[in-house]
């Protein structure tokens, strides 16, 4: 392959990923595995991590060079929240792709509503709201929905399809965290009522006639932001030729995610013990399972719709969910300020033209869209 | 003092459990596959958490922290990194306190002992932030309820300032609740 970036290396090329072992890691497992990383001259070890906190601390106190991370995360990071006292600038110039959560609700709930599921926020908003007055009529306690971490796309999934179905959700419903990996013993056991996650989750608890699928992120929020490639603001400043490779090389991982016959080498590196830890056969599935109406909507979007774009209203979106979920302290940078050193388009432009000639021949010949 | 150790290796937070309860703590380990940290949370209020830094969990207790007034500050299991810089400044960034692996006993006691110093003075602070946002907030209040009790008895700011004290002392309230009774009063 060819040396697409001529990455001037006048600094160190050597680069510690960090990653959560989940499906939309893959443009940075990608990236390395099949090479994208070593053409653009650069030696990358990724390593896995347990949680998001860890990963953003990791980050922040340079432990790390870069991360897949929570996009909010990032924007938080520019806000000085309280519980994240360390001075953890982070910034973004490419996202990982678009969609992939879905909402799932125990089948208590769903015996509940007088609607059939998988539904539309039209159809599932004004069900549930029923279900929880009729609740606050008994004086049951309020409706708990699983969530990633509280600075997540996940949470404001949730909150916005709430909000426009009439339920307050400082008020009338309770949302928690709870690992992905836990969610469907949570849901078994009553602890949440349901929740929102990204795959194979939702297909987990419905395969264990736990849960049913409800409602798609993508009906919330066509194309939503969900990860983004994080890195310290010091980094994007102190070493942006190697910061720039960095981005062409999973741009390109990225391009081949999108791509027709990428599934199975996919499934197979993802599996590995370093990595997923998995079977390959369930991430194929993940990956390729059809919404039950028959639609691929749920899937992620790793290239296609501009989905590597960093756009700053998507951090300008996230800043207002942040600030109806009462998670932003008063004393901070206007919303302008802290949005553009949170998310760099100039940067993603600057690789994007770079790269052009690079992903224009890699172009895949027979596109799925 | 309650400290919650959580843990996904149950041979470390035994050891760890040891050498707490003999230095006189109380201590809770959660076990691995558990994961009803909130109700943990409330039923046994740690003063002090301590979890190992690859657990997932670690988001829980994020989310604990936020939402919760009653915080109990994590402390973590950098286990594997024991350079001494990094969790110097880990903890001079006011994050937690990091535990390398293989930690000796005799280092636990300092080790949360600093943890909690470190927590006291940042709550402490955050206390007083506090404080004086809600001064603030009230002499706005009092301030609105003067200006109506000005309008409405057409009279001048100490004759309302004086009244607004008197009805205070009267019932025996704070001069912020009077205040919110008279914004209430006149429907603002």
């Amino acid at each position: 392959m060819s040396n697409p970036s001529n990455t001037p290396d006048t600094d160190c090329t050597e680069l510690d990923l960090g990653f959560l072992p989940l499906l939309d890691a893959a443009p940075l497992i990608v990236a390395q595995e099949a090479e994208f990383f070593s053409d653009a001259g650069l030696q990358v070890r990724l390593h896995r991590e347990g949680n998001w906190a860890s990963l953003r601390d990791k980050l922040s106190l340079k432990l790390i060079d870069g991360a897949h991370l929570l996009a909010p995360l990032v924007v938080a990071s520019q806000s000085s929240l309280a519980s994240t006292a360390v001075r953890n600038r982070l910034t973004t110039a490419l996202s990982l792709g678009l969609n992939g959560n879905a909402i799932t609700l125990s089948n208590a709930l769903t015996e509940a509503l007088e609607c059939t599921l998988p539904a539309t926020p039209a159809q599932l908003g004004p069900a549930l709201k029923a279900v929880i007055e009729n609740r606050q009529s008994q004086g049951l306690p309020r409706l708990v929905f699983g969530t990633v971490f509280p600075m997540s796309m996940h949470t404001y999934l949730l909150r916005t399809f709430f909000e426009q179905g009439g339920i307050d959700p400082n008020r009338d419903i309770e949302i928690r965290v709870v690992p992905p990996q836990q969610m469907v013993a949570a849901l078994t056991q009553g602890d949440v009522d349901g929740f929102c996650v990204g795959e194979p989750w939702n297909t987990d608890a419905v395969r264990a006639c736990q849960g049913n699928l409800a409602l798609l992120g993508y009906d919330i929020w066509p194309d939503a932001p969900e990860k983004v490639l994080a890195v310290h603001a010091d980094f994007a400043e102190q070493r942006p030729d190697t910061h720039q490779a960095l981005i062409g090389a999973i741009m390109r991982a990225c391009q081949w995610l999108d791509g027709p016959n990428s599934l199975a080498s996919v499934a197979h590196w993802l599996s590995r013990p370093n990595y997923l830890n998995c079977d390959s056969d369930l991430l194929l599935e993940a990956m390729q399972a059809p919404w039950p109406d028959g639609q691929p909507r749920w899937h992620k979007v790793f290239y296609r719709n501009r989905a590597t774009y960093p756009d700053p209203d998507h951090a300008r979106w996230m800043l207002t969910q942040m600030q109806s979920a009462r998670q932003l302290p008063e004393n901070r940078v206007s919303d302008a300020e802290l949005i553009s050193r949170a998310y760099q388009p100039q940067i993603w432009k600057k690789v994007f033209k770079k790269m052009t000639p690079v992903l224009s021949a890699e172009t895949p010949t027979d596109s799925e869209t | 003092m309650n400290i919650l150790v959580i843990d996904q290796q149950l041979e470390r937070a035994q050891i760890l459990e040891t050498a707490l309860t003999a230095l006189g703590y109380a201590v809770v380990i959660r076990s691995p596959n558990e994961h009803r940290i909130y109700q943990l949370v409330e039923s046994f209020q740690p003063d002090v958490v301590i979890v190992d830094a690859q657990s997932p969990d670690r988001d829980m207790l994020e989310d604990v922290a936020l939402t919760s007034d009653r915080t109990p500050r994590p402390i973590i299991f950098f286990a594997e990194d024991d350079d001494d810089t990094v969790i110097r400044d880990a903890i001079a960034a006011g994050v937690s306190a990091y535990i390398v692996d293989g930690l000796q006993a005799s280092r636990v006691n300092t080790i949360i002992k600093v943890a909690i110093s470190r927590f006291e003075a940042f709550q402490a602070l955050r206390g007083e932030l506090r404080k004086t946002r809600d001064e603030l907030a009230e002499r706005k209040i009092i301030d609105r309820a003067k200006g109506l009790l000005m309008k409405h008895r057409q009279c001048d700011e100490a004759a309302a300032f004086g009244a607004m004290r008197k009805m205070a002392m009267n019932k025996k309230v704070r001069l912020i609740e009077i205040a919110q009774d008279i914004l209430v009063l006149f429907d603002e």
